[in-house]
C-alpha cells in the first residue's frame, strides 16, 4: 500500500462529527466547510474516486488553505491524522503538476491590487538583501518569495554574516550539545542564537554549531516537495552524526518538530530512518533545557528580578501538539516578581509558514483575532519560540500600527544576565 | 456511506438570481461535496450553497424558491445527528453561519437578542462574563449554532433542573416560504396573545421557516457549584438512587449516569480513582448558594449510602470538578476504542423506569453479542443508548437495526419517547408512526402545509414515507 493510500484510509475514518470546527483557525475566520478538517477529508475521499480533480483549482485551493497547525488532529475523536493527510495530498499534487512551489501560485493576489507598487518596491529591496545572502535550499526563500510580497510591511533584515559562520570555538566537554540553529536564527534572528550561546557559556556548557548545517526542510515538506525535504533531512543527518552529539537543541519550535518528522519522510530508507529516529530522541527545546538546569535562579541578578514589564507569551503550535508538545513555560517568568504575562495558549498566530505567503489576507485575519487584546492592555513585548510565529507577530503588529518588540524568550532573558 | 445521484433542481437563470441576492453562490462540485454531509455522516449532494448575511436576503431567497419551486435546506454548523440539514432532494443549502452577531444583552430584563449563526459556546462565554447564565448546553456547544439548537430543540445535561432550549426561547423572527417575515412570541416573562408559534417552530427542524433572529431568556449565574462522584455495585442501585433524590425534593443541576462500559472509557487518573467493582456511576452537580449546597450535598451523600454506594466523593476544588466533567465529555469520543462505527439513540424513559430499560439492554446484549453502552442524563431519563459496530459487517449491521427497533418499541411501552434532543430528521422518520397516532400525524402534516404549501422547505424530513 502506498503512503497516499494509507492516508486516504485515515481520511475515511472521519465521521464528520464537526468537533474540528471548534479549533480550526482558518474555519473560524472563513466559516466555510472546505476550510475545516472534516470538509477536507470529504474532499479527499472524493478525490480518491476522481483522479482528474487533481487539476481542479478549487480542490487545490482548499488543500492549500491549511496551516498544518495540528489542532484538529489533536481534538479528533477518531484520531484522523488530518495534517498528514493534507501534506500527502499536497505532495501528490506537487508531483503530478510538477509545480515546485505548489501552493504559492494559488490565491496570492486575492484583494490587494493596490499593493502592486509596494510589491515592486519591496521586491527590489529584497533582491538585494535576501536573494544574495540566503542559499537556495533554505526555507526562508519560501517565506519571502520575491513575487508575493504584496501588502507586506515587515521586511526582514538579513544578517551580513550567518550565525553559523561566526562560530569558531568548538570546545569539547563531557556533554556534547549540538545547536541546530534553523534558518531563522541563522540568517535573521541572530540575537536568539547569540543569547543561547552566551547563556550556555555562563552555564559552562559549550555548544557545537556545525557551520554547514542546512534548513530543516519543513517549508518544503509543508508545500508537498518531499524530494527536497528528504534531501535536506539526509544531509542534516549526515552533518549531525559526524559530531555524535549527546543532545540537540533548537530555538525554533518548527525546526524541532521537523527533526521529529524526518523519520517519517525517510520511512522508505530504513538506514536513514533509524538514524533519524536516534536524532529525534536527542532533540530538546533550548528554553526547556535552560529551565531544567535550574540556572535561571542563579543567573538572574536580584536587581533585574524587579524589572517591570508587560509580556505577551505566545505558545507555538509546534509546542502545543504532537511529538514536540510542551507545557507553557510559566516557570520561566517565576523569577521575575513584577513581570506581567499574558499567556496565549490556544490560538494559532496564522503564519503556517508558506500559508502566510499564499493566503496573506486570511493569515492576517487569523492574526487579528487577538489584536483587540493588544489595544485593551499594555503590552511591551511579545515572546515566542518559533521563527514563523515571530515573523507573523512582526508583520501583524506592524499592519495594525502597533509598536511592540518581538523576540525569543532566551533573547529576552539574556538582557538580564 | 449513503450516496445517490439526484436531478439538478436549479437552472442557470435561478442561480444568477440567487447570486444577485447574496453576492456569492457556490456551485462547484468541490464545494457541494463539503455541504453534502452533517454529523450523521450520510451524504446527499445539494445543487448550490448560499450564505445570506441578513433577514432581507433570506426573505428574497424564500420568495424565489417558492416561485421557482426548488428545495431550500437551512443549515447551521451541520452538526446535527439525524440529518436535519441534509439536501435529501437536492436544492439550495442556506448556511446561516454568517449571521453570527449577538445583537443585544439586556441586563435589566435578562433577555438577549441573537442572530442564528452565533456559536452556542461563544454565547455561553459572553453571558457568563456578564454574570448571566444560558443553561442549554448540548455536547456540541463548542461548534453548534444557536439557530440549529432552536430548530432541533437541543438539550444537555442540566435539563433536570433547567429544562431545554425551548424553555429559553421567548420569541423568534422567522422567514416562511414565500418570503414573509413573521415575528413570534414576546420579550417578557409572560405572554398568551395568540397561538404559541414560538414553541411550534422551536424543534420544527427547519421545516416551517428559517429562523433569522432569536430572543432568549437568561438567568443570573448561580454563585457556586459542587460536583459529586458516586460509584455503585449495580445499575439498579444507581437508578433507584436517582429516583429517590428527586422524590426527596432535591433537584441537582445535573445527574449523569454511566454504565460499566462507559466507566471503562474514563481516564484512570479520575480524581478519587475508580473502584474496580464499580458497575455504575453517577456524576451529580449541585448549584446555588453555599449553605444550600452544603445541606443538599450531605442529604444526597446520605441517600447514596442507603443505596449501597461503593464510594462517594466530593470534588475538592474547581480543578477536580473540571477534570471530572472533562472525563465525562470524553466518553463519547472514547467509545471508538470498542469499534469504528457508532449508532447513538437518545431515547427518554420516565426516570423511575431506567432500571427496567437497562435490564432490556442487558437482555439484548446477551441475545446479540453486540457492544452496547448506556450513559446519559439520568436526571431527566434521557439515555444515550449506543451500539458500537463495524458498519462494513452486514450481519452485525442487520442485528443492530433489529436491536434499535426493539429498543424503540420497549421505550414507548415504558411511556417514553424516541428522541429527547436529537430530533427526527431522516434517521428516525421511519419510526415516527410508532409514537405519533394517525390523527395527530395528519394534523401535523396540515400545519406543515399551512406554512409551506409547495413543500419547498427542508423536504422529506420528520414525516415518514417522504424519502424515496
Amino acid at each position: 500500500m502506498t503512503r497516499a493510500n494509507q492516508e486516504m484510509n485515515y481520511a475515511g475514518k472521519c465521521i464528520r462529527c464537526g468537533l474540528c470546527m471548534s479549533v480550526c483557525p482558518v474555519y473560524q475566520v472563513s466559516l466555510e466547510e472546505s476550510d475545516v478538517a472534516r470538509g477536507k477529508m470529504a474532499l479527499l475521499e472524493w478525490h480518491q474516486n476522481h483522479e482528474d480533480i487533481k487539476k481542479s483549482s478549487r480542490f487545490k485551493q482548499s488543500i492549500s488553505r491549511c496551516l498544518l497547525c495540528g489542532a484538529c488532529k489533536n481534538i479528533c475523536p477518531n484520531q484522523v491524522p488530518t495534517n498528514d493527510c493534507i501534506q500527502t495530498i499536497r505532495q501528490d499534487i506537487a508531483s503530478n503538476v510538477k509545480e515546485k512551489i505548489v501552493m504559492t501560485s494559488i490565491n496570492t493576489f486575492s484583494r490587494h491590487s493596490r499593493f502592486g507598487q509596494i510589491f515592486r518596491k519591496s521586491s527590489s529591496i529584497l533582491q538585494k538583501c535576501v536573494g544574495k545572502k540566503i542559499p537556495e535550499q533554505c526555507g526562508l526563500q519560501l517565506r519571502f518569495p520575491l513575487t508575493s510580497m504584496s501588502g507586506r510591511k515587515f521586511i526582514p533584515k538579513i544578517q551580513p554574516v550567518p550565525f553559523t559562520s561566526q562560530q569558531k570555538c568548538k570546545e569539547q566537554s563531557s556533554l556534547k550539545i549540538l545547536y541546530f540553529t534553523g534558518c531563522g536564527a541563522n540568517y535573521v534572528f541572530n540575537r536568539t542564537a547569540q543569547a543561547l550561546t552566551e547563556i550556555l557559556r555562563i552555564m559552562n556548557q559549550p555548544l557545537i554549531v556545525p557551520e554547514n548545517q542546512l534548513c530543516c526542510g519543513l517549508p518544503f515538506y509543508a508545500a508537498g516537495d518531499n524530494q527536497k525535504a528528504e534531501m535536506l533531512a539526509k544531509k542534516n543527518i549526515d552533518i549531525i552524526d559526524k559530531f555524535s552529539p549527546d543532545m540537540i537543541l533548537t530555538t525554533c519550535a518548527s525546526c524541532g518538530a521537523q527533526i521529529h518528522q524526518w523519520q517519517k519522510i525517510l520511512e522508505h530508507d530504513s538506514v536513514y530512518q533509524l538514524r533519524a529516529l536516534k536524532i529525534a530522541k536527542l532533540h530538546k527545546d533550548a528554553t526547556t533545557f535552560v529551565l531544567e538546569k535550574n540556572y535561571l535562579k542563579k543567573i538572574v541578578s536580584s536587581q533585574n528580578k524587579k524589572i517591570e514589564e508587560y509580556i505577551w507569551y505566545h505558545h507555538p503550535c509546534h509546542m502545543r501538539w504532537g511529538a514536540t508538545r510542551l507545557p507553557v513555560p510559566k516557570k520561566f517568568f517565576s523569577h521575575f516578581d513584577r513581570v506581567n504575562v499574558v499567556y496565549s495558549e490556544n490560538q494559532c498566530c496564522g503564519n503556517g509558514g508558506k500559508f502566510q505567503i499564499s493566503h496573506f489576507d486570511l493569515s492576517m485575519r487569523i492574526f487579528d483575532n487577538r489584536i483587540h487584546l493588544f489595544k485593551q492592555q499594555k503590552i511591551d513585548r511579545v515572546l515566542t519560540s518559533c521563527t514563523g510565529c515571530q515573523l507573523q507577530f512582526l508583520e501583524g503588529l506592524l499592519q495594525n500600527d502597533l509598536s511592540v518588540s518581538v523576540m525569543h524568550p532566551l533573547e529576552w532573558l539574556y538582557q538580564f544576565i | 456511506m449513503n450516496k445517490q445521484k439526484l436531478p439538478v433542481t436549479l437552472n442557470k437563470a435561478t442561480i444568477n438570481q440567487l447570486k444577485a441576492i447574496t453576492g456569492k453562490i457556490m456551485t462547484a462540485e468541490a464545494d457541494r461535496q463539503c455541504y453534502a454531509y452533517d454529523a450523521t455522516n450520510m451524504q446527499y449532494m445539494p445543487d448550490a450553497i448560499v450564505f445570506p448575511e441578513n433577514e432581507s436576503q433570506v426573505s428574497q431567497i424564500l420568495k424565489l424558491a417558492n416561485d421557482a419551486e426548488f428545495p431550500v435546506i437551512p443549515r447551521g454548523a451541520g452538526s446535527g445527528l439525524t440529518g436535519g440539514s441534509l439536501a435529501v432532494k437536492g436544492g439550495l443549502v442556506v448556511v446561516m453561519t454568517r449571521m453570527n452577531q449577538i445583537l443585544n444583552i439586556d441586563m435589566d430584563n435578562l433577555v438577549a437578542d441573537v442572530q442564528p449563526g452565533v456559536v452556542t459556546g461563544i454565547f455561553h462565554q459572553r453571558v457568563q462574563h456578564l454574570g448571566l447564565f444560558y443553561p442549554p448546553d448540548p455536547s456540541s456547544s463548542a461548534y453548534s449554532t444557536l439557530g440549529g439548537n432552536v430548530a432541533e430543540c437541543a438539550g444537555g445535561p442540566s435539563a433536570v433542573k433547567y429544562g431545554v432550549t425551548r424553555d429559553y426561547v421567548l420569541g423568534l423572527n422567522v422567514v416562511v416560504p414565500g418570503g414573509a417575515i413573521i415575528q413570534t412570541g414576546v420579550r417578557t416573562a409572560k405572554g398568551v396573545v395568540g397561538y404559541d408559534l414560538t414553541r411550534l417552530i422551536t424543534g420544527s427542524e427547519g421545516t416551517l421557516g428559517i429562523i433569522t433572529q432569536i430572543t432568549l431568556r437568561l438567568l443570573p449565574k448561580p454563585k457556586f457549584s459542587q460536583t459529586l462522584t458516586v460509584f455503585y455495585p449495580s445499575i439498579h442501585c444507581a437508578a433507584e438512587n436517582v429516583s429517590e433524590i428527586i422524590r426527596q425534593g432535591l433537584i441537582p443541576k445535573t445527574i449523569e449516569y454511566l454504565d460499566h462500559a462507559a466507566i471503562a472509557c474514563m481516564p484512570p487518573d479520575l480524581p478519587g480513582g475508580i473502584p474496580s467493582e464499580a458497575r455504575a456511576m453517577l456524576i451529580i452537580e449541585i448549584d446555588g448558594i453555599p449553605e444550600q449546597i452544603n445541606t443538599e450535598c450531605s442529604q444526597i451523600m446520605n441517600l447514596a449510602q442507603e443505596y449501597e454506594a461503593i464510594s462517594i466523593r466530593k470534588a475538592e476544588n474547581v480543578t477536580e470538578s473540571n477534570a471530572i466533567w472533562q472525563a465525562r465529555k470524553a466518553i463519547s469520543p472514547a467509545l471508538y476504542k470498542y469499534a469504528p462505527d457508532k449508532i447513538n439513540e437518545d431515547i427518554v424513559v420516565p426516570r423511575s423506569l431506567i432500571p427496567e430499560f437497562v435490564d432490556k439492554v442487558d437482555e439484548l446484549r446477551h441475545a446479540t453479542g453486540l457492544t452496547m453502552i448506556t450513559f446519559g442524563h439520568a436526571g431527566d431519563g434521557n439515555i444515550h443508548f449506543t451500539v458500537m459496530l463495524d458498519k462494513n459487517d452486514a450481519n452485525t449491521r442487520k442485528k443492530a437495526d433489529l436491536v434499535i427497533e426493539s429498543i424503540f418499541d420497549y421505550t414507548l411501552s415504558l411511556g417514553g419517547t424516541l428522541s429527547g434532543e436529537h430530533g427526527i430528521g431522516i434517521s428516525k422518520a421511519a419510526y415516527l408512526e410508532k409514537e405519533i397516532d394517525p390523527q395527530t400525524l395528519t394534523l401535523m402534516r396540515q400545519i406543515k402545509n399551512a406554512f409551506d404549501p409547495k413543500g419547498i422547505l427542508n423536504p422529506a424530513k420528520i414525516f415518514p414515507g417522504d424519502i424515496s
